[in-house]
């Protein structure tokens, strides 16, 4: 089987770091509707929220972004590059987004350096400083032998960011990252995800439930409701 | 070592428990080892030529059906969970029938059907198609017979851990830049390998000691030669030291199975479930449909057929068929304590391995599948002797042939709990036991009823598997007891086939049920934290 080759979008780009979804349809059947004609224009960099109750499609909305679901018509482009139509899709592998899954999906076989650096080829050069410097600014230092389920919540939560910035995505979504955590660790992280993500500049999409942490932590909010986007 | 620690009241407990069970567990292995011992020619009789050509000829088959036994599971697993296929829940039900198939019967009809001179053979020969059949006795025949009939064993713990595994774990693989290919080697594979180990195991064990099959293809494996010793020359002390090297290859299965990578203890932290849609196979979906249901055809329909065959033959040709109905209620009066006996010794030893994992409770663990990897027969003997030497008041009893289950089946309870065990979040008796509850009360109230749907399923299929044992049944029964697996030996060794057919065909429509309960049972209770 031969897999199409995409283009590597630089950094240096004018639409790295941008996504653009415009008339974007998406539904189950017929009568399960989860996107009608969204649009959506996110800029390089910016931390953007959407808001929403549950089953609304948010996480959806997500998954229709990073490639794991089709789209029924319209387009969603990702650094400039068409990524999803009604008739082309390219597969979540090349559109070099950052997932945080909301149950973090720590792979529970490999341990946290493993998990960290799962995303890194294995003849990239300096393959374990890089894993080590990301470990580090997730403050997890000392912990890299240890299995996900022999961490904290939050120090779950830390290694789910750190492997999905790893791979220098030019954007990373983030499904209801801090809804597993407790209060005051929801808040503490929340600031330490926001100065981790904005030191490397990565555009973020957030989907969340809590109006206040939206609030605090985004540039932009926006409420999803009934397939549609509202700015607010 | 085991820590301070953990020598607790509860280790002590099910330390003491664990190693009564394996001590009587392994009495067989005690019998064995006496009477090679006490052989004069024990080595010399170890090291002969044709004791080696023995031992290869049953490696390479217990290689070649654990193999083809896991490749065809991952095809079914794979599509009966992650596809649109059409009629799944049939199919289902469908692949998980050959186990209710005993290899003799199989094997009869096998012959009887496509052997060189078989049916299939004459009916083309009649109408010029061919002159010539392939041989199918021997290595080849003895593989597609016992991996046809095994494969369920690594089907149905594959299938479970293919539903359970959440689908998050390869979408994230994906988003991190790692293809198809790539995903199923470093992410699925791992998290599958706990179901394919234990199912393998059994596979492995199943045809190392399986007896009915390769005698009837005329495969020449350590059963045939020790089944020989005792029927044909009735040497119990040469048949016994045979029977030690048998012992010898399922604790060299046993040992192999540890070094596979991806043996670690780990549970899903995962909440969000399934979440993927299905693989849409379009055009290929009726391909797809017909390439699932020749397994359960040649797997299961094709015995069936034959045994029908030789009953509507032998009506038409005015066969007397008699049958004595009262074999239905023993085989299942006798099939249901196994199962229960044979759940209620598993939990602690299963329990012990998972909860206090040390060297010991692993000796535990490895000495409760040996009676899996011994020919029924030599369990069946060793269990007489035992008897008559030690415990003569129940000698000749059920009690004496329902323990023997038992022993035989000890490994399919222990795996259908520990494979549960060990992804079961310890949060949650954790949190039970913050909630108030003790530990005795927090197994009850919340190990168990999670631990539930693989209790039940180990128990049906622990009363499959007794359903339709023979050799052991025929070693420990009781005077006058008569079962559906020694009415199909009696008659069809009598060459009564139509006769032996209508227990067949019983023994198979009562399996039926519970095999497709077995599969259809819905697994309410999430056991992901």
């Amino acid at each position: 089987m031969f897999s199409r080759r995409y283009p590597v979008i630089k950094k240096t780009s004018a639409n790295y770091g941008k996504i653009e979804l415009e008339n974007v349809n998406v539904s189950f059947d017929e009568k399960n509707i989860i996107l009608k004609d969204f649009a959506l224009n996110i800029n390089k960099g910016k931390f953007v929220s959407i808001l929403g109750t549950s089953g609304i499609g948010k996480t959806t909305l997500l998954r229709v972004i990073s490639g794991f679901k089709r789209i029924s018509s319209g387009y969603i482009r990702i650094n400039g590059q068409l990524a999803s139509s009604g008739f082309s899709h390219m597969p979540p592998e090349n559109r070099n987004l950052g997932f945080v899954f909301q149950d973090y999906a720590l792979f529970p076989h490999l341990n946290v350096f493993e998990n960290v650096g799962f995303g890194l080829g294995r003849k990239i050069k300096d393959r374990n400083v890089k894993i080590q410097n990301i470990v580090e600014m997730i403050d997890l230092k000392g912990h890299e032998k240890k299995y996900p389920n022999q961490l904290s919540g939050g120090q779950q939560q830390r290694v789910a960011i750190g492997r999905a910035l790893a791979v220098n995505p030019s954007a990373i979504l983030m499904d209801e990252p801090f809804s597993n955590l407790d209060f005051s660790l929801k808040s503490i992280l929340s600031n330490e995800v926001k100065k981790i993500i904005r030191s490397t500049g990565t555009t973020t999409i957030m989907v969340t439930h809590d109006e206040k942490e939206a609030e605090r932590l985004s540039d932009e909010c926006y409420l999803l409701e009934n397939g549609k986007i509202k700015s607010i | 070592m085991i820590k301070i620690r953990n020598l607790n009241k509860n280790y002590i407990w099910l330390s003491t428990i664990s190693t009564l069970i394996a001590g009587v567990v392994s009495i067989p292995l005690i019998y064995l080892v006496f009477r090679a011992v006490s052989h004069d020619g024990f080595i010399e009789l170890i090291f002969r030529e044709r004791v080696f050509w023995i031992a290869f000829k049953t490696i390479a088959l217990v290689v070649s059906v654990t193999f083809f036994s896991i490749v065809l599971s991952f095809f079914l697993s794979h599509f009966l969970t992650k596809s649109d296929v059409p009629f799944k829940k049939l199919l289902t039900i469908l692949c998980c029938l050959p186990i209710v198939i005993p290899s003799y019967v199989y094997g009869m009809v096998f012959v009887h059907l496509l052997g060189p001179k078989g049916q299939l053979f004459q009916i083309l020969s009649s109408w010029n198609i061919i002159d010539s059949f392939p041989d199918l006795y021997g290595f080849w025949g003895a593989t597609i017979t016992l991996t046809f009939l095994s494969y369920p064993y690594v089907f149905l713990p594959l299938r479970a851990a293919m539903i359970s595994l959440d689908d998050s774990f390869e979408d994230a693989s994906r988003s991190l830049g790692r293809g198809r290919i790539k995903t199923f080697y470093y992410v699925t594979l791992p998290l599958l390998l706990p179901a394919m180990r234990s199912g393998g195991l059994l596979v492995a064990l199943y045809t190392l000691s399986d007896y009915g099959a390769v005698a009837l293809l005329r495969y020449q494996t350590f059963t045939w030669a020790i089944m020989n010793m005792y029927n044909g020359a009735f040497n119990r002390i040469s048949a016994a030291a045979l029977s030690l090297l048998l012992v010898f290859f399922a604790v060299l299965i046993l040992s192999l199975d540890g070094f596979i990578k991806g043996a670690r203890n780990f549970f899903s932290s995962s909440s969000s479930g399934n979440t993927s849609s299905l693989i849409q196979l379009d055009n290929k979906k009726w391909i797809i449909f017909i390439l699932i249901l020749l397994v359960p055809i040649i797997g299961a329909l094709i015995p069936v057929i034959g045994l029908l065959t030789w009953l509507i033959k032998g009506i038409i040709y005015g066969d007397v068929i008699v049958f004595n109905f009262t074999s239905i209620l023993t085989s299942l009066k006798v099939s249901f304590f196994s199962a229960i006996l044979t759940m209620i010794i598993s939990l602690p030893i299963s329990f012990f391995a998972v909860k206090y994992k040390s060297k010991f409770s692993l000796l535990l663990e490895k000495i409760s599948y040996i009676g899996f990897g011994l020919p029924s027969i030599v369990v069946g003997l060793s269990l007489v002797y035992f008897s008559i030497n030690f415990l003569f008041p129940i000698y000749q009893t059920t009690l004496v042939l329902i323990f023997g289950y038992s022993v035989l089946f000890l490994p399919v309870g222990v795996s259908a709990i520990k494979s549960t065990l060990i992804q079961l979040n310890p949060n949650l008796e954790d949190a039970s036991r913050g909630l108030g509850y003790n530990y005795w009360k927090t197994f009850f109230k919340v190990t168990i009823p999670l631990l539930m749907p693989s209790i039940l399923a180990g128990s049906l299929l622990i009363f499959l598997l007794s359903m339709k044992e023979l050799p052991l049944t025929l070693v420990l029964s009781p005077l006058n007891f008569t079962s559906l697996p020694t009415s199909i030996w009696s008659y069809a060794s009598e060459a009564f086939f139509a006769s032996a057919a209508l227990p067949a065909l019983i023994l198979i429509l009562l399996s039926g049920p519970a095999s497709a309960y077995l599969v259809l049972r819905k697994n309410n209770i999430d056991v992901r934290g």
